[in-house]
């Protein structure tokens, strides 16, 4: 009997996840369409955007071809990678929250995105949804999805960045 | 038949031979006035990968250095505390002992003095603001856990929410603080390390003789070598000296063993990614921080070198142990049958490997020759605590499904991390616990074990001498301690880096030809050793800013090597590891160099 209760309140955790999940999910689309919505000012330069609800902290991380990475405790790398915009819990925000990081003359090589799920604001359970977008010098890429509480998303997206013909 | 016989042989001898590195250099290096600056580091940079070479100069602003390869391009670099550091590319040699002088500026902006001095100068201003005193000893071992405090990095000012970001993040990586640290921290760090006053307390009395002063004759004798290791992502965690003279290191951030023979002129580098199979990235139990840079797995942490010339690697986050086989170069993977991150490890007299496991609070065993494991269990603190390590697995099950809460880390739920692990001469296992601030010994054969509470805090990685007698690092605790199995008595000495209180001894090891104790200097840049027959410290600072040390070893030689492992590497000055061979007492056979100079 007690066996079969605790089946079933394992079985329920993981119907409730999985819908948590899916929700997360639809959401990431939404995001993914707001974040196109709002247009980058790239000039020369590459520009990485993360897309998050207000009720949750989300970090970008963002590590260049020298292997360094800008994020919230590391604001400017040695390629010139900075923190452009960061959102935190304690920032005033209406609609969703942005964070974003520039390149303005971004060196060639690999440049390796990732995501942090830190805290929760208020009132936020489960995963959170989130979109990445990266424009500039000939680039567009995208990804979305959900994040655990807790939890790094060490690569959500990769490429290389072919450097100019000589 | 016969002549063939003997070209043969020739020719094997010559590609086995050490190549020589015929060019040298020699010079002075003075100030405007013509004054001499005695223990000025001059560098010498070549190849790629680089090697760099450094030697200090004398009283009279002497300098000699030797073994470099001719025709090479150096990058030569002057550098001495209170001056302007000279950089000279395109350096080559066209003679034995080619003439090479410098002149050196004075800085004058003691912001850019204070930037010379190594972390534990910027660090001590922290610590003297800490009153408290199990503060102290939390942010000392917490803190300095991975990488320096104090060095350009982390002495910044930062808003309150953002440092309790940085906590939270760092407590998810293994360090974590307790809520009231953590709520007092933020201004003590901005206080601290506020330019307005940091540099004036830093550099007081700079235009004094006494400020910074030279090392001491004896210890301008050395010779220091750096080897680029990896990229800026690596993290060459440990490294050993193979019987064979090679240098084995493991990089945990890219899950890759490095070869190095430093035999060849530049350092023959060679490289082996380690098998993962599956694991994920960050391992398998899935960490919640991880970083950004890394393409850690199975995360190799340290390594021995057997009996048979066999290197043993612990796969920290594989939850494995490899075997690394020189001669073809291959891998065998051993999985471990219990415990969470096997840490260092050590190798008993009858080839058995023994390592610490240091989330689950085991030490392990493992018998090659029969295949037989052991997974001993060590004593916890409290019952409480016996609970928590018990259901560590099935917490770390449940937080892949549900969230459990919690920034991370903590003090109150810190794990008693069994860490350092040496083996005595009768072949008792001896265990240090970082956080419990205990070792154990544990019986090889019947597997008991007993708890030993240390006078002090934090011991770390430890190490017996020829007599038996067992030395350990106090981490938090700025000392060096010598216990007696025999008779269980501790005797601790303190650290003598100034400003005093201010060193954190990630490890020591013992030369046991001659029982003189070698010791990380990693918060300070500095490599120290202690000769117990004279009671004689004897401090040589390494040329690299941001040298984090964690493991030493010896060469037939004499040498004293160690590994940069500041974790990020990035921190590090040049923003690469490094292996580092020190000379205490100069190259063989060197004779001094002469003061003439070209001024």
């Amino acid at each position: 009997m007690i066996a079969a209760l605790a089946l079933a309140g394992c079985t329920d955790r993981e119907a409730e996840r999985q819908r948590q999940n899916e929700a997360a999910l639809a959401r990431s689309v939404e995001l993914a369409g707001e974040l196109a919505g709002v247009p980058g000012q790239t000039g020369n330069g590459l520009v990485f955007r993360l897309a998050f609800d207000t009720a949750v902290d989300l970090d970008l991380y963002v590590t260049d071809p020298l292997l360094e990475t800008v994020y919230f405790a590391n604001l400017e790398t040695q390629t010139g990678g900075r923190l452009s915009a960061d959102a935190r819990c304690d920032h005033e925000a209406q609609g969703i929250r942005l964070e974003e990081i520039r390149f303005d003359l971004p060196y060639p090589g690999r440049y390796r995105v990732g995501v942090d799920y830190p805290e929760r604001c208020s009132g936020a359970e489960g995963p959170a949804a989130y979109a990445v977008d990266v424009s500039g010098v000939g680039v567009s890429r995208e990804a979305r999805g959900s994040i655990d509480p807790m939890r790094f998303q060490v690569v959500v997206l990769e490429f290389e960045l072919e450097g100019e013909d000589e | 038949m016969a002549w063939n016989l003997i070209r043969a042989c020739c020719v094997l001898a010559l590609l086995h031979a050490p190549q020589a590195m015929p060019a040298s250099f020699q010079g002075r290096v003075l100030a405007g006035d013509d004054a001499p600056i005695p223990g000025a580091m001059v560098t010498f940079r070549f190849g790629v990968p680089f090697q760099e070479r450094t030697v200090f100069t004398d009283d009279a602003g002497a300098y000699r250095v030797t073994g470099l390869p001719e025709d090479a391009a150096h990058v030569v670099r002057v550098r001495r505390i209170g001056w302007h550091d000279i950089r000279q590319e395109g350096v080559s040699s066209g003679a034995p002992d080619t003439l090479l002088d410098f002149r050196m500026r004075r800085h004058t902006d003691p912001a850019e003095i204070a930037a010379q001095l190594p972390a534990n100068h910027w660090y001590a201003l922290v610590l003297e603001k800490l009153d408290n005193e199990a503060h102290r000893e939390q942010f000392v071992r917490q803190c300095t856990y991975c990488h320096q405090q104090g060095n350009p990095a982390t002495r910044l000012q930062r808003d309150p929410e953002e440092w309790r970001k940085v906590f939270a993040l760092m407590a998810r990586m293994g360090a974590g603080l307790d809520g009231e640290l953590s709520a007092v921290l933020p201004g003590i760090l901005n206080q601290a390390y506020e330019p307005s006053t940091a540099v004036a307390r830093l550099t007081r009395g700079h235009d004094q003789p006494g400020f910074a002063p030279p090392p001491e004759a004896r210890i301008r004798r050395a010779v220091i070598d750096e080897f680029q290791l990896g990229s800026r992502s690596s993290m060459q965690h440990d490294m050993v000296v193979h019987p064979n003279g090679d240098i084995y290191s493991v990089d945990m951030s890219t899950d890759t063993l490095y070869r190095l023979d430093p035999r060849i002129p530049g350092g023959a580098r060679r490289s082996y990614p380690m098998p993962a199979e599956d694991t994920p990235l960050g391992g398998l139990a899935g960490s919640g921080a991880l970083p950004p840079n890394s393409d850690m797995r199975v995360g190799p942490h340290s390594l021995q070198v057997g009996g048979d010339g066999a290197v043993w690697i612990t796969l920290a986050t594989g939850n494995q142990l490899a075997r690394f086989d020189p001669a073809d170069e291959s891998f065998t993977i051993e999985d471990l049958p219990g415990g969470i991150y096997p840490h260092t490890l050590r190798i008993d007299g009858v080839g058995r490997v023994w390592y610490t496991i240091a989330v689950s609070n085991h030490v392990g065993m493992y018998d090659p020759a029969s295949g037989r494991h052991e997974v001993i269990r060590v004593p916890a603190r409290s019952f409480g605590e016996e609970v928590l390590l018990r259901m560590l697995p099935v917490f770390l099950w449940l937080s892949q499904y549900v969230d459990i809460g919690g920034g991370g880390g903590g003090e109150g739920a810190s794990l008693p991390v069994p860490y350092g692990i040496d083996i005595g001469p009768d072949g008792k296992v001896w265990f240090s616990q970082l956080n419990a601030h205990r070792i154990g010994v544990i019986d090889p054969e019947t597997f008991e074990l007993e708890m030993i509470d240390t006078p002090f805090t934090a011991p770390r990685r430890m190490r017996f001498d020829s007599e038996g007698k067992l030395w350990i690092p106090g981490f938090s605790s700025n000392l060096l301690a010598r216990f007696d199995p025999e008779d269980r008595s501790f005797e601790t000495m303190a650290l003598p880096i100034e400003p005093m209180g201010t060193e954190t001894p990630y490890a020591l090891n013992v030369d046991r030809s001659t029982d003189t104790v070698w010791i990380c200097g990693t918060n300070s840049d500095t490599l120290i050793s202690y000769q117990p027959q004279t009671d004689t410290f004897s401090v040589y600072p390494m040329p690299t800013r941001v040298t984090y040390t964690r493991e030493i070893d010896f060469a037939a030689d004499g040498a004293v090597w160690t590994s940069n492992s500041n974790a990020p590497a990035w921190q590090i000055e040049t923003g690469v590891p490094r292996v580092i061979r020190l000379y205490p007492e100069g190259l063989a056979g060197e004779p001094a160099p002469e003061a003439a100079g070209a001024f």
